[in-house]
């Protein structure tokens, strides 16, 4: 069986929500029971209520209140996806914000941020990696928005220009370019380097590549210098 | 049903027609019958080098234009070989008078009839090129051993590959063993190393070609002339992919070819 209140830490203090199905007879009380039961450690804590679709009645809401006001807690808000409900919130003075989509709000700036940079972690975890199984001739090119790799070689006169990484299976001759839209971690991979033109991020390779021993090369940056490796 | 091979090479000067005419030739000579088709409509060329410019009626925009009854009255037969023809271009025409569809018509109607269809195509990759490959079943690219002529080869390759079902196979022309040898021209391994394709012969550098350009009389009918040998050996690894690979001379140079002639001499 579901809870028919359930409670959780947050950084914005206490989230509680009301099961929307249950009778609210039987939510309240079980609330009450709750606070009660640990009456010492509730005390003076900033708490927000998510009721989900619930339609409440005045009563619903002074009954609510009664139990705040009786174990001195403090009711930061309510989450609402009902707009009778948060009308009549509105009526008591108690802040309440639209369900559902309120949550992160809830959950405040800091931890907001925090979402945001987890999820785009996750986005580059899951960028895109384009393969092309040619070899890459004069005049074609791939702008693509992830990593590319090439299987066969990438000829004079191809260009390929790519956010992610490149890796190349084969002999780079044509003009290569990785963390085009500015990613200073963007490697070029090669089994053989003699690129007509070299860029990571906003750098261009612009030495002389010679007779490098080694299965492969690998071009990246060291603060505003491309190196090329072997091994 | 016989084969039709386009010979192109993106750059122009490389020696395309030379290579039509004379593979033309040369199939034409192990006999087997030949339809030389000079797809380079305004600039023609192939008809001069086979030395047949005066017997010209109509031309292959008079045929998709239906003003002959068959394709068949517009070839020119060779003089020299009775299996062997030519559909010359027209002159006094632009390359858009002649749609893919009806080059592909025409391909596919003659190709019933003869063992191999040879399309000269003109350089670039515009119309005209559209034109030539569409009818075709397999590629034929020339190329010079110089980076120019390599990097167009490499953009045709790319174009027909997105093309579907080609069957590539390369021909280095005008190579210079010589030169390759003081490391002052690209060696055969740089080319291949670059385009990637089957080899299908090499070609020196010959300066009798010039003149048989002229005369009209393609050089495989040489016998002295080491571009036309070379054309022979290609033409017989078109008909059988088997045969020997003959390079002429890469690595020997002339002073051992000397001394060759002399011990055979001894």
């Amino acid at each position: 069986m579901q809870n028919v209140v359930s409670m959780k830490g947050t950084r914005g203090g206490l989230l509680v929500s009301f099961n929307e199905e249950e009778d609210y007879l039987a939510v309240i009380t079980q609330f009450r029971e709750m606070i009660e039961e640990k009456k010492k450690f509730f005390e003076g804590s900033p708490m927000s209520i998510d009721l989900g679709w619930r339609e409440m009645t005045r009563e619903n809401i002074e009954e609510l209140m009664e139990v705040f006001r009786v174990n001195d807690l403090i009711l930061q808000g309510l989450i609402s996806s009902s707009a009778t409900t948060r009308k009549i919130a509105e009526e008591y003075n108690i802040k309440v914000i639209i369900g559902r989509l309120g949550l992160a709000q809830h959950h405040g700036a800091k931890n907001k941020k925090i979402y945001y940079q987890k999820s785009q972690e996750k986005e580059e975890e899951r960028e895109q990696t384009l393969l092309v199984r040619r070899t890459m001739r004069s005049g074609q090119n791939v702008d693509f928005e992830g990593n590319v790799v090439v299987m066969g070689d990438v000829n004079p006169g191809a260009e390929i220009i790519a956010a992610g990484d490149i890796i190349v299976w084969g002999s780079i001759r044509g003009s290569v370019w990785a963390g085009s839209k500015g990613n200073r971690k963007a490697k070029i991979i090669a089994r053989e380097l003699n690129p007509s033109k070299l860029k990571i991020d906003e750098y261009v390779y612009m030495g002389i590549i010679g007779d490098l021993k080694g299965n492969s090369k690998t071009a990246f940056l060291i603060e505003e210098d491309i190196a090329i490796e072997s091994y | 049903m016989g084969k039709v091979i386009v010979i192109t090479s993106g750059k122009g000067g490389v020696g395309k027609t030379t290579a039509t005419a004379n593979l033309g030739s040369a199939i034409a000579s192990l006999g087997k019958s030949v339809v030389l088709i000079d797809a380079d409509i305004g600039l023609r060329n192939l008809d001069l080098v086979m030395g047949l410019e005066n017997r010209i009626v109509f031309n292959v925009v008079d045929v998709v234009e239906k003003k002959c009854r068959t394709f068949k009255q517009a070839l020119i037969k060779d003089k020299r070989f009775n299996n062997l023809f030519v559909l010359p271009a027209a002159q006094s025409r632009e390359k858009d008078a002649i749609t893919p569809v009806q080059m592909k018509e025409l391909c596919d109607e003659i190709k019933q009839e003869f063992d191999y269809v040879f399309i000269d195509c003109p350089a670039g990759i515009e119309h005209g090129f559209k034109n030539a490959i569409v009818g075709a079943d397999d590629a034929i690219i020339v190329t010079n051993p110089e980076v120019s002529a390599v990097r167009d080869a490499d953009r045709i390759i790319g174009l027909l590959e997105s093309n579907e079902k080609f069957n590539f196979n390369l021909i280095i022309n005008r190579l210079k063993p010589e030169m390759v040898k003081r490391g002052k021209m690209l060696s055969i391994k740089d080319v291949k190393e670059v385009l990637n394709i089957e080899l299908i012969g090499v070609v020196p550098e010959d300066d009798r070609i010039i003149n048989s350009s002229n005369k009209g009389e393609p050089a495989v009918l040489d016998g002295s002339s080491k571009a036309g040998q070379a054309y022979i050996s290609i033409a017989k690894r078109i008909l059988d992919p088997k045969d020997k690979f003959v390079v002429f001379e890469e690595d020997k140079g002339w002073l051992n070819k000397l001394k060759n002639i002399f011990s055979r001499g001894n």
